[in-house]
């Protein structure tokens, strides 16, 4: 058996617990006939499935955290209140015995039905409840299925380092960190959705870790080194030791790193960079808060709709945004309105299959023709405006035309509320992510038009160099130090200042400390990173001074390739701040 | 036998959660509660059946009660509605 697994070091720190295996791999339920003597046995094994799966739910609900308590109980009673209904029994039975047919066939007959006629409604209607009721019918099979399984994070015990393929978002905002202290995924890279939530809940993870599932076993004892991307199963005693006196080094580096994270942004001869906040729900802001950042410059607001499992009401949007910005005071937040479609797709909105997602509709294109959605999110963002300073931000703006029809939605809304007496705050700072190159090559046409610009590093790169970073064979190409980005960078910075316009960076490059100089050498104003980010990527700015980034930056355009460029940050940043690049995230 | 009819006002029309709230209202009566939308009848006490229904906002809907307790049945349905199917412990702080 093989016991030492390489992958990508996704979080840092170490952890060192019981593997807890994510199985959530559906058979595809095909229809299998039955001979008429097994149909009592089928209806047998579907009412046991039936009370399994209530059984299941109650548990959860009962290890569900105080914080979360209230919204996910609302979902689980409903889950809870449609698997009691006598209907859903009768029919499937009735399946199952006229038929002839295996209960699962059975079951997912019964719900695709309903999933066509909701369909067949149209609009917004289907969507509110297409995920309930898919998560219903997963979960009685899964309970139908051999020895039933593992399948919902929430189940996991106290010291639990979670395996799986892969994390998907829905799985992600129900973690809880008290009972899992480590992550390992057979798939993924350093900016997949299991890195992001690994790094936003400062557990260790290794993403990529090929090979992982085939030798691990639940319970197995393992340890998980975030640091240089290493999973050891059943560890020797010498390796626990070993390993035990890592964590704890890391963990004081942290508590020293943390200590000081209260203090500005400033070099050493006083120069000032905004040091904000990437976060995905309000919970976040706390964490971010306690590592010293001042704003939210990026609040992605996608898991309101995963969290929810369907489109979010204008009330919610303004739960959420007014507890942001309540928490958030005396500093700002930047909402950024929905980006979902792309590979970030979510079970609330049904989007037509599209051959290139990436460049298909997605963020802000599918808002302009889901237009309720966004304009619900608008109004929810223009009203918790009153109780902060908020700010909103479009995605995946192409050109001057679609800055200037989102700020006529935004006049609609206004226009709206005031219809309807409703009050919000009238002036509010709009702003857009450049992440797509003829945004960047427009800088200067779109800059007059608003008053700050987020450089989305992520988007940005694969746009420009052409580059799904997801794809294994060329993955290799994503380069955030290729020559393209940084003289887009540049640009784009230029083009805004000229304009009097703020320029920020919130891709995950602004979080990295060994670019964090010549960021600021290259003249950006602001950067949104990851909470966890945030401490060394202050410590190595407060111990810079501005001609040494300006020099970096300058040096760095001056090369011909990426490898060049990197080969010198790396040079000149590694002596500088040997600690801080080598429990850096990247590298 | 009570019958009252009542106009779904909300937005996303009867969807999961206004349907739980129909269903945990009916159920606590012994009074029989029957939905009607168009030609179609559906147990009130039914959240899948009530889903077959397929409401969708603007629609009209019959509502009818049965029973010993069909006048504070009745009440309590119209209360509901008139509160967009929303139980008040669950509107938006």
């Amino acid at each position: 058996m093989r016991r030492v697994f390489t992958g990508i070091n996704a979080s840092p720190g170490i952890a060192i617990g019981r593997a807890f295996i994510l199985s959530r791999t559906l058979q595809r339920v095909e229809r299998k006939t039955i001979p008429e003597k097994r149909v009592p046995k089928q209806v047998k094994a579907f009412l046991s499935a039936i009370k399994k799966s209530m059984k299941e739910i109650e548990t959860i609900r009962a290890r569900l955290g105080a914080d979360k308590a209230k919204e996910l109980s609302t979902v689980l009673d409903t889950h809870i209140m449609l698997l009691q209904d006598d209907a859903l029994r009768n029919d499937v039975i009735k399946i199952i015995e006229e038929q002839k047919v295996t209960a699962s066939w059975a079951v997912s007959e019964h719900v695709g039905r309903f999933n066509k006629m909701l369909a067949n409604l149209g609009g917004e209607y289907l969507s509110t409840r297409v995920a309930d009721l898919n998560d219903i019918k997963n979960r009685i099979l899964r309970n139908l299925g051999p020895g039933g399984g593992i399948c919902c994070l929430d189940e996991a015990p106290e010291g639990s380092v979670v395996v799986a393929q892969d994390i998907n978002p829905s799985e992600a905002v129900q973690i809880n960190t008290a009972r899992i202290v480590g992550f390992v995924t057979e798939l993924g890279s350093k900016t997949s959705h299991s890195a992001i939530i690994a790094k936003a809940h400062e557990i260790p993870a290794v993403v990529g870790a090929t090979g992982v599932l085939q030798n691990v076993k639940q319970g197995t004892r393992m340890i998980v080194d975030g640091i240089d991307g290493k999973v050891i199963l059943s560890p020797t005693r010498k390796q626990l030791a070993e390993y035990e006196n890592k964590r704890q080094s890391y963990k004081y580096y942290v508590i020293e790193l943390l200590s000081a994270a209260d203090l500005p942004a400033e070099s050493r001869d006083g120069f000032r960079l905004a040091i904000e906040a990437n976060i995905e729900s309000p919970a976040d802001v706390k964490t971010a808060l306690r590592h010293g950042a001042a704003g939210i410059g990026l609040y992605r607001t996608e898991y309101l709709f995963i969290r929810e499992g369907r489109i979010p009401t204008q009330e919610e949007h303004l739960a959420s945004y007014k507890q942001v910005a309540e928490e958030i005071a005396p500093h700002s937040a930047t909402i950024r309105t929905i980006d979902i479609g792309g590979e970030k797709l979510v079970d609330a909105v049904e989007m037509p299959p599209q051959r290139n997602p990436a460049l298909g509709l997605r963020a802000i294109r599918l808002c302009f023709s889901r237009r309720e959605i966004f304009k619900n999110q608008i109004k929810g963002i223009l009203r918790a405006g009153l109780h902060g300073n908020l700010k909103i931000m479009f995605p995946m703006i192409s050109g001057i035309e679609e800055l200037k029809k989102g700020k006529a939605i935004i006049e609609e809304c206004k226009k709206e509320l005031r219809k309807a007496h409703v009050d919000f705050n009238a002036d509010m700072e709009v702003g857009i992510m450049i992440e797509i190159p003829s945004a960047a090559l427009t800088a200067d046409i779109l800059a007059p038009e608003c008053d700050f610009f987020s450089i989305g590093t992520n988007d940005l790169i694969q746009y420009s160099i052409a580059i799904d970073r997801a794809n294994e064979e060329v993955a290799y190409l994503y380069n955030p130090l290729h020559p393209a980005v940084l003289r887009t960078i540049k640009m784009v910075v230029e083009a805004g200042h000229r304009h009097k316009v703020r320029v920020g960076v919130c891709g995950e490059m602004a979080g990295e400390p060994l670019y964090a100089l010549m960021l600021m050498g290259l003249g950006v104003d602001e950067l949104s990173m990851n909470p966890v980010a945030i401490p060394a990527v202050k410590k190595v700015i407060r111990s810079s001074r501005l001609c040494e980034s300006l020099k970096i930056a300058s040096k760095a355009l001056g090369f011909q390739t990426a490898d060049e460029i990197e080969a010198y940050i790396y040079n000149v940043m590694s002596k500088r701040y040997p600690q801080e690049i080598a429990t850096s995230l990247f590298f | 036998m009570r019958e009252e009819q009542v106009t779904i006002k909300d937005e996303f029309g009867m969807h999961l959660r206004s349907i739980m709230s129909l269903v945990e209202v009916a159920k606590s009566f012994k009074s029989e509660i029957v939905v009607q939308f168009g030609d179609e009848i559906a147990d009130g006490k039914s959240p899948w059946a009530l889903l077959a229904l397929g409401i969708i906002a603007g629609s009209k809907i019959t509502l009818r009660a049965e029973g010993d307790d069909e006048n504070e049945a009745m009440a309590k349905l119209l209360q509901l509605a008139e509160n967009n199917f929303i139980r008040p412990e669950e509107s938006p702080r």
